[in-house]
């Protein structure tokens, strides 16, 4: 008896303690939220005017930079997969690394082989535990992505998507590095506070639509709506501007030059913008996941400090009952001596 | 005086917007002062540069850039940058202390190193005007 309530007092103090930390942990995702998607709102301008800068670029150079243009016969397509370095976020990790499964089985069926780049901790240990290879990952950043981390990762994307460029069946090409065709991006969109979508996209190549006759050439791709900015052109406030094919630019150096600088930075930039929207997703899976830990923390105390409560009456009836039972038994044997 | 509307983006914020009479920076292919009423360019400037804007009103701003490229048009000027910081953000003895801890035998290295130089540099010009 006793030691039942011992134990049940033990689990209510362990749980208490528990509660306190996924309380402090959904206290800390929800003020991170607020502060990835400022950093989401900060980063707009720069993707708006990139979009901008890209349009006017793409209606005055040749459309054949490799980022843009689709391979013949792709055979191998680098998966970036994002997720998050620690668990405690709900289904955060398990609904990008299902989606990344759904592309990479897509991929395999339109007979190109999957090359795996992976950001955060947790998709790294998902695909070594299935002993799966991973072509380069990095860690440590999931939560507060700095542009730094970005473009790191872009550069060693765009080097293996420049490096597959003369890739053939056989041979790896004349620059000996097996690279890749195709540049795909598996993240999640944060939507709103309660819903969050794993999102797979294809950065390279690039898709370029044109979007109507004289607005010039639309350079936007099927991601830039992630940022919010799809073509909006810098200078058009002014009035005769609107009409006609776009402005005549001058180039320095040339358009050709500079399109070839730009658009590396551009993947960078995307890329920017889909691992901070990753992080405020990530921060608000986990804030739900902590209140639900917390919610069922509440409940089971209570339940549990009910059950205590039960077994120390039982224990006190009893021992009532066992002392009225003594002291019976001692004024009857004394009434019979 | 005519203006212009100047904004300076970074890829993390946006430093500055404002009017300004003056936009003077160094492209890739040289260096490059910029007054309202621009003919329309694109252009990248130099991996690491300083960049100077007379705002209208108040004290010219020197940023250093890093990765930038520059869109003018006649009443506009943005700047686009990897990385920027205005003059007075420069943490001057860190800035040097990365610059005598670059090592400019490797590739990152001088990078590191011109971009410490360039940050040391905007610092210096910013001073000296004032």
């Amino acid at each position: 008896m006793a030691a039942q309530i011992r134990v049940l007092r033990r689990r209510i103090r362990s749980t208490q303690s528990i509660k306190k930390i996924t309380r402090a942990m959904e206290l800390i995702a929800t003020s991170r939220i607020a502060k990835a998607r400022a950093r989401v709102e900060e980063a707009k301008p720069y993707a708006e005017q990139m979009t901008a800068t890209l349009t006017e670029l793409a209606s005055n150079s040749a459309l054949d930079h490799p980022l843009l243009v689709e391979r013949e016969n792709p055979k191998r397509a680098a998966v970036l997969v994002v997720t998050s370095d620690r668990g405690q976020a709900g289904g955060y990790n398990a609904n990008v690394l299902k989606e990344a499964e759904q592309l990479q089985a897509l991929l395999r069926d339109q007979g190109k082989e999957p090359v795996l780049y992976v950001v955060g901790r947790k998709g790294v240990n998902y695909y070594r535990f299935r002993r799966r290879q991973i072509e380069a990952s990095w860690t440590g950043f999931s939560e507060q992505p700095n542009y730094e981390n970005a473009a790191e990762v872009a550069r060693t994307l765009v080097k293996a998507f420049m490096a597959g460029a003369d890739d053939t069946d056989e041979s790896d090409g004349d620059d000996g590095v097996r690279g890749v065709d195709e540049l795909h991006l598996v993240y999640t969109q944060f939507r709103n506070m309660v819903n969050q979508v794993p999102q797979a996209r294809r950065m390279a190549p690039m898709e370029v639509e044109y979007a109507g006759e004289g607005e010039g050439v639309d350079a936007t791709t099927s991601e830039t709506e992630t940022g919010g900015a799809t073509g909006v052109r810098p200078g058009e406030s002014g009035p005769g501007s609107d009409d006609g094919p776009a402005r005549l630019y001058a180039f320095e150096p040339s358009a050709d030059v500079l399109f070839d600088a730009l658009l590396p930075k551009y993947v960078g930039a995307r890329l920017f913008a889909a691992l901070l929207e990753s992080a405020a997703s990530e921060s608000a899976n986990r804030q739900r996941a902590m209140k639900a830990a917390t919610d069922n923390a509440n409940e089971l105390i209570r339940t549990l400090t009910l059950e205590a409560n039960q077994a120390r009456q039982a224990q006190i009836t009893q021992e009532i009952s066992e002392i009225v039972g003594g002291a019976d038994a001692l004024v009857s044997a004394g009434s019979e001596s | 005086m005519a203006e212009m509307t100047v904004e300076l983006v970074a890829v993390e914020r946006r430093l500055w917007s404002g009017e300004a009479s003056f936009v003077l920076a160094r492209t890739t292919e040289g260096e490059l002062g910029i007054m309202p009423g621009h003919e329309p360019t694109l252009a990248q400037l130099e991996e690491a540069g300083v960049v100077r804007i007379d705002p209208v009103e108040g004290s010219p701003l020197t940023v250093a850039v890093h990765g930038g490229f520059l869109s003018i048009s006649p009443e506009r000027v943005s700047i686009l940058a990897e990385f920027a910081e205005l003059a007075d953000e420069i943490d001057v003895s860190r800035a040097r202390s990365a610059l005598d801890r670059a090592d400019s035998s490797d590739e990152e290295g001088a990078a590191a190193r011109k971009r410490a130089e360039v940050r040391l540099r905007a610092a210096e010009s910013a001073a000296a005007g004032q």
